[in-house]
């Protein structure tokens, strides 16, 4: 069993008054896709948010690469090589698609960044003819590929892609899946947090299912069966999100 | 015609640079710095104290007080107040800076000294030498003006477009979150901004000095004017800000091309003109869209979704009615009760001199419980109760002096005159939102006090309108009794309002005001109501203002004066009765007492310290007076009650010491988090 290259431990979160996040623990291994399952209001994003940075944790312990990253604010998370694509759209909408992508290089040497902005570009040519509109102007689809180019350009080692397919039309949920698939080829550890639970299922190694802000289930993606995720997500949830 | 076109520039150039300072820091951390003036003229008097008064050279001085004094104000104001406001409501983010704008200039005085400057030196050498292009004279100083604006602009623009430091700036304006996300420390850019801002400040404040004096209040309403030219950018886009800021100028000089230079009227017109852009914009983008809807959100979805809901707010819940009752009775109107016999007995200790002075307290403390209404339960910052307090005064006195009308009945009627302006302000601001409301009541004070205000019938030669006091309570100790005894009925008004029918909605709106109006509040018609209500209260407490002083003085409601009230007020509390009447007892009692027992240079230290008072809300936003009694209560439940405390350690609303809670274990309707709902597009 190799080292776990993220591994969060009895994580708790708190909005205010209110507690998100209960004694959440999981371990992702490097070069895997953990797909993290839950209804709304699961806990999902604070999860994520509280891995990256966003939100502070009020318990529990997060390591990334053996390296205690708990409480650490968001861009000196995103320096160790831990890239959070959040969820809706992940880029800047009043900056144009190549400002976006040269914010996304701003940590590579000055040197290496016009290559890294081309190497992004390359993966979704399609921004490659949008390079001075307006993010916020994209197509929700296109604005997913930029959000996952500006996470694939900066070289990172983990990425966090939260509700990615949410809103998009089938085949460009595709290609972005395919999109992280190709990333985890390369060598990165992609935490899949997904409505399309069969299609998420179908890519992970692993599986998380949180419910009301507790891991509910967790092993890997192929145990996931019907009976679990009936029993986790319930049948009502089943049939509201979309079966990839 | 070329030579009005030239001197306007320089005066735009002035507002398009304070405007373009406003703007980066509201873009970028959401404050609108209402302290901006009073900094410009913090930095502007350094400039003077190194230059004139300890003869550095124009350059070092420059150099010293633009260029590193001012960017430092920037980083510490950041460091230590701002950097914690980026999540606080809009209400408590303007009165941090009102309490600065209080603070700075007594600190000046405080540290530079008070000797009054006559004329005060710009960046040109005196004498300033005067050019002649095409015919039309140009002053040295206002050829600087224009070269700080073109430079301002063409650096900013080239850095804000073309590299690495300008990107970071925009994609932090756009979501700081974001910013984060991609690696960048949102909290460095934001401190780059700070300092940007109050060096653009310092500027504007040399660059301005030679022609509006060292007068810390010319700088601030300088500053109210270049609001005008952020207003009209949504406070948002800048080359809009520089651009409006520029026209103003030239419109301003202009308009006395055309009106006769020798009339009062001129100045008071033009004196008048940001404000009336200001009104022109407002009302253009009313009758528009309605609202300014997303102008008041900074940051994206991101941003919006990672902040806790119910914290730090100024003017938060009341608690419910239903909590009251495991205080007890004791508990609840203990501290008003021993407030009002102490306030009752100190009049009849003291002598003379100070017992009138107990009179214009309680009357204060009529004025103040405008704000408690408006604030406190209107959850807005009003600006211009001072305009009501005023409007109170002069229409009493004229009423009872002018017309013989009976005392008491005229000091209602002018708070009846004040009534309809509350209410049409109100109306014109509310459905803006919080900022707008502060900016345009800001702009109303304003504009009473150039137009109105100055009036001869009131003004008198400078010798304000005589007061009288009723009849049968013409001595200063009668008439203290009937102040307290008036203040005692507003004060039950208040509580009666608080456990009614429109409290209740009135707390709902506070709390949250879409789930108010899924509940069929109508938020803004509850809101133009405390608005009117307050009008009101401010009005008669005027009237009882100027009969305590046996004079109405124009001169005494100044909207700046009214900006320390709000500064005393909020420092003690101002969610409560009871804070309202110590804040009078201690902004009457305070100077009087400095002045009588103190060296004369103390007399600076009150404004800074309620100026930190009201800063300080940013922490206690209940004032420090509601902690304290909220401690007290504390204590005397644990003492008479033993029962474990409630979850929510919720105070009585309806008792005058009634504060709110806050931190993360009291409210009493936990919101939830926003973890889901908000982050969709």
């Amino acid at each position: 069993m190799t080292e776990p290259i993220l591994e969060v431990r009895d994580l708790e979160v708190r909005y205010g008054p209110s507690q998100a996040l209960f004694g959440v623990s999981l371990s992702a291994t490097p070069a895997s896709v953990l797909c993290v399952l839950g209804a709304n209001g699961a806990g999902k994003s604070t999860l994520a948010r509280a891995v990256s940075g966003l939100v502070p944790p009020s318990a529990g312990t997060i390591r990334f690469e053996g390296r205690d990253i708990t409480g650490k604010p968001s861009h000196r998370i995103r320096k160790l090589g831990l890239t959070y694509i959040p969820e809706g759209r992940g880029v800047f909408p009043d900056l144009s698609v190549i400002d976006n992508l040269r914010m996304a290089v701003g940590q590579e040497k000055r040197g290496e960044r016009p290559a890294a902005i081309d190497r992004a570009i390359e993966i979704f040519p399609v921004l490659g003819s949008r390079r001075h509109q307006r993010a916020g102007s994209l197509s929700g689809g296109e604005q997913q590929m930029l959000a996952l180019a500006r996470a694939l350009a900066a070289s990172p080692r983990l990425i966090i892609a939260d509700e990615m397919s949410l809103g998009l039309a089938p085949l460009v949920t595709e290609s972005v899946f395919q999109g992280l698939d190709a990333a985890r080829k390369s060598g990165i550890t992609v935490v899949l947090i997904e409505q399309f639970v069969h299609r998420a299922l179908s890519l992970a190694d692993a599986c998380v299912i949180l419910m009301r802000g507790r891991v509910g289930w967790s092993g890997p993606a192929a145990e996931a069966g019907r009976e679990v995720l009936e029993r986790y997500l319930g049948e009502g949830e089943h049939s509201a999100a979309p079966v990839g | 015609m070329l030579q009005y076109v030239i001197a306007g520039l320089a005066l735009g150039g002035i507002y398009a640079i304070a405007s373009a300072g406003l703007v980066i820091t509201y873009v970028s951390s959401g404050i609108l710095n209402f302290a901006f003036g009073a900094l410009a003229y913090f930095v502007a008097r350094f400039y003077y104290f190194l230059h004139t008064q300890h003869g550095w050279g124009i350059l070092p001085s420059a150099v010293v007080a633009i260029g590193l004094c001012a960017p430092a104000i920037g980083i510490v104001l950041y460091g230590i107040l701002f950097r914690f406001m980026r999540l606080s409501s809009p209400l408590i983010k303007v009165v941090a800076t009102v309490g600065l704008l209080v603070a700075v200039p007594s600190l000046a005085t405080l540290i530079f000294g008070n000797q009054a400057i006559q004329a005060a030196p710009g960046l040109a050498p005196e004498p300033v030498r005067v050019f002649h292009v095409i015919g039309v004279p140009v002053t040295l100083d206002q050829v600087i003006v224009y070269c700080c604006v073109v430079a301002t602009v063409i650096i900013g623009a080239a850095v804000l477009r073309y590299t690495d430091v300008g990107l970071k700036v925009r994609a932090m304006v756009d979501s700081p979150a974001m910013t984060g996300l991609s690696g960048t420390n949102p909290g460095a850019v934001s401190v780059g901004v700070w300092a940007v801002s109050i060096f653009f400040a310092g500027l504007a404040g040399v660059l301005a000095a030679p022609t509006i004096g060292l007068d810390p209040i010319n700088f601030t309403i300088l500053v109210a004017a270049a609001f005008a030219a952020v207003i009209a950018a949504k406070l948002r886009s800048l080359p809009i800000a520089v651009s409006v800021g520029l026209l103003m100028g030239i419109v301003t000089s202009l308009i006395q091309r055309y009106l006769p230079s020798d009339s009062n009227w001129t100045t008071e017109i033009v004196d008048a003109i940001p404000f009336m852009v200001i009104a022109v914009v407002l009302l253009y983008n009313l009758v528009r869209r309605g609202s300014f809807g997303d102008a008041e959100r900074v940051g994206g979805p991101l941003d919006r979704a990672i902040v806790p809901q119910g914290e730090s707010r100024l003017a938060g819940s009341t608690a419910s009615a239903l909590d009251a009752g495991s205080i007890g009775l004791l508990g609840r109107y203990a501290g008003p009760a021993l407030l009002m016999v102490v306030a009752t007995v100190l009049p009849l200790i003291v002598q003379g001199f100070w017992v009138g002075l107990f009179a214009q307290a309680f009357a204060y403390g009529i004025i103040f419980l405008s704000w408690t209404l408006v604030v406190g339960e209107g959850g807005m910052l009003w600006l211009c109760q001072i305009t009501f307090a005023g409007v109170g005064a002069l229409t009493a006195s004229q009423l009872a002096v002018n017309h013989g009308w009976p005392v008491l009945a005229a000091i209602v009627v002018g708070g009846l005159v004040a009534l309809p302006m509350g209410l049409i302000v109100g109306f014109l601001s509310i459905r803006l939102g919080d900022l707008y409301v502060a900016l345009v009541t800001l702009t109303f004070g304003l504009l009473m006090e150039n137009l109105v205000f100055t009036q001869n019938i009131f003004v008198n030669q400078g010798l304000g309108v005589n007061m009288n006091r009723p009849t049968f309570a013409g001595s200063d100790l009668a008439f203290t009794y009937l102040s307290l005894a008036a203040f005692a009925v507003v004060a039950l008004f208040i509580v009666n309002l608080r456990r009614s029918t429109t409290g209740l909605a009135l707390n709902a709106v506070r709390w949250s005001e879409p789930a108010a109006k899924t509940t069929g509040i109508s938020v803004v018609q509850m809101k133009v109501l405390v608005a009117g209500l307050a009008a009101l209260v401010a009005g008669i407490g005027g009237g009882f203002l100027a009969a305590a002083q046996t004079s109405a003085q124009p001169g005494n409601f100044a909207t700046f004066a009214g900006i320390v009230w709000l500064a005393v007020l909020v420092t003690v509390g101002v969610r409560s009765n009871v804070a309202a009447l110590v804040a009078g007892i201690a902004f009457v009692m305070m100077p009087s007492l400095a002045q009588a027992y103190l060296p004369t240079w103390t007399a600076n230290i009150p404004p800074v310290l309620f100026g930190l008072g009201a800063i300080g809300v940013a922490k206690f936003p209940d004032g420090t007076l509601a902690q304290q009694g909220q401690a007290f209560r504390r204590f005397l439940q644990s003492r008479i009650d033993r029962r474990p405390a409630p979850l929510a350690v919720a105070m009585a609303g309806d008792g005058p010491t009634g504060t709110i809670p806050t931190g993360p274990s009291t409210p009493p309707a936990p919101p939830s988090p926003r973890v889901t709902q908000d982050v969709s597009p």
